[in-house]
């Protein structure tokens, strides 16, 4: 039983974990957080703006109201950049052990993987509520809600992978 | 082509149409928001006829209709607003296969005319229309040299059939019927090199509705065989063969099977009706609003072809909604008489 405990606090103190030192694992982890949240924004808005493109050639009026629908699935590539920059915060990165380095690495998946794809949906959503916007400018407000109700998966991505960030031993 | 997709391909496919249709939905749109309303389409019915062009100058019609008088300025002017929605329909969706899609009827419809002026030799310059995507001079020389010529090389192989059809001694109720199924038959091949699922499974609902009409009013004419081999399109969701079989079969067999397709709920009326006139009035009205009810599946669709080609359909009805109203107008009708004129299925699609 000490011999498994001696073991285990061996593994978790380690400098290395699968040949990459805590420092590797923890920038890992902040590059995928930021990958995600980036690719997924990025796809998101060239979707919304094909369709605002296609609005705006046949009513420039709208340009205002397009805006927001238009930032909207941008808001996911934010959240992967205050992933990455919590990392460096949280963590002092030159001392961080194997184990927490993967620890970290895991924490930021949430971010990585719901912000990449909600931002993509989200983009999708935004579209379509663009529609809503092309025919009645006063319906933005209800427009946002839709796209709006997407975002909630990835502030609770976020929120979940800062909660995680608490919990990691540094 | 599967009935059921997997998720992630369905998935895929919907992020591949966004880049391609994007920007064509997002014209359309705009476009949407000046269809007419079913409180101006009333308030057309109710108005004389100079009330109604004053109505109208308030839309997108107003410029094509201006200082009409005669019935054809309104005929001149509601064609040439149709042309500019083709232009705008060729405009914004380059590179792919929606205006063929769309033309096609058209084309098809030339293609008619010329066979028309063949059997009559009637002066049918008026017919023709402006709005296939193929020159109407070139389908001339095409059709009397019988040869595709200049036409887009899937023209080849239908002017051969027409070839065949057109045998001395050949009935041009046959030659008809079989152009209406090489325009089903292209009208697939089209959606299919689309690859919008919607496009095919609308394309397939129209050949099945076409067959089902050709054997009941075949079987009410007593036609045979040859007459079906003819007329019958493929490609359909109910097997052309077994339709054959069917219509040549014994009523008790065709009804039980008929109604054991999704069309059952349709044909219910009509097979189980005595009097054949009121069934076939009834199946029209049915398979009209069954071609509707597939048209306004288009909605949910909101980012793809589906869109575009819904808003060219909702043109096309509204058009010819206008055209009996202001004609009614202009014969003198009267309110109740006209709106009697307008397919209640019509009036179903205004927005």
């Amino acid at each position: 039983m000490l011999a498994a405990v001696q073991v285990s606090k061996e593994i978790t103190q380690a400098a290395t974990w699968g040949g990459l030192t805590g420092f590797q694992w923890a920038i890992f982890g902040a590059a995928t957080a930021f990958i995600g949240g980036g690719m997924g924004s990025a796809i998101g808005i060239t979707y919304v703006s094909n369709v605002a493109s296609g609005i705006l050639v046949e009513d420039p009026d709208k340009f205002g109201s397009m805006l927001p629908l238009l930032a909207i699935p941008g808001t996911q590539g934010i959240y992967g950049l205050i992933t990455a920059i919590l990392v460096t915060i949280f963590f002092n990165l030159s001392e961080l052990s194997g184990f927490s380095g993967l620890l970290v690495f895991f924490a930021c998946l949430p971010v990585a993987f719901v912000c990449c794809v909600s931002a993509i949906y989200q983009g999708l959503t935004a579209a379509s509520a663009a529609g809503m916007v092309a025919r009645r400018t006063e319906e933005l407000g209800k427009a946002m809600v839709l796209p709006a109700l997407v975002e909630t998966y990835a502030v609770f991505s976020l929120i979940l992978t800062i909660y995680l960030f608490t919990r990691i031993p540094k | 082509m599967m009935d059921v997709e997997p998720d992630l391909t369905r998935a895929m496919k919907t992020f591949r149409r966004v880049p391609k249709y994007g920007h064509a939905v997002g014209r359309v749109m705009v476009h949407e928001s000046t269809l007419l309303n079913r409180q101006r389409m009333e308030r057309l019915l109710e108005f004389p006829f100079e009330e109604s062009l004053a109505v109208l100058m308030e839309t997108e019609y107003g410029r094509y209709l201006e200082g009409a008088k005669v019935a054809s300025d309104v005929e001149e002017g509601l064609l040439e607003f149709l042309r500019d929605q083709y232009g705008l329909l060729d405009d914004i969706c380059k590179g792919t296969f929606v205006p063929r899609f769309m033309r096609l009827k058209y084309d098809f419809h030339n293609l008619k005319v010329l066979l028309k002026r063949r059997y009559t030799d009637g002066a049918v310059e008026d017919l023709f229309s402006g709005l296939g995507s193929i020159d109407v001079h070139r389908m001339k020389e095409s059709f009397e040299a019988s040869h595709a010529g200049d036409l887009p090389p899937e023209w080849e192989k239908l002017m051969l059939t027409l070839k065949e059809a057109l045998q001395p001694g050949g009935n041009p109720q046959e030659v008809d019927s079989t152009v209406d199924r090489l325009f089903l038959e292209e009208r697939l091949a089209v959606a299919k090199r689309e690859r919008s699922r919607f496009l095919v499974d609308f394309s397939r609902a129209c050949i099945d509705v076409a067959n089902l009409k050709i054997i009941l009013r075949g079987r009410m004419l007593e036609k045979e065989k040859g007459y079906y081999d003819a007329a019958l399109a493929s490609g359909g969701r109910l097997d052309r063969r077994e339709l054959i079989q069917l219509a040549l079969d014994t009523q008790e067999r065709l009804t039980a099977r008929l109604l054991a397709t999704r069309y059952g709920r349709m044909l219910e009326d009509v097979l189980k009706t005595d009097s054949e006139e009121a069934g076939l009035t009834s199946l029209d009205r049915g398979f009209e609003e069954y071609l509707l009810e597939k048209l306004s599946g288009m909605k949910r669709m909101a980012l793809g072809p589906e869109r575009i080609i819904r808003y060219i359909i909702t043109r096309e009805n509204e058009v010819a909604l206008l055209r009996i109203t202001l004609m009614g107008k202009l014969h003198g009708l009267a309110p109740r008489v006209i709106q009697e004129r307008l397919s209640p299925a019509f009036l179903k699609g205004v927005v």
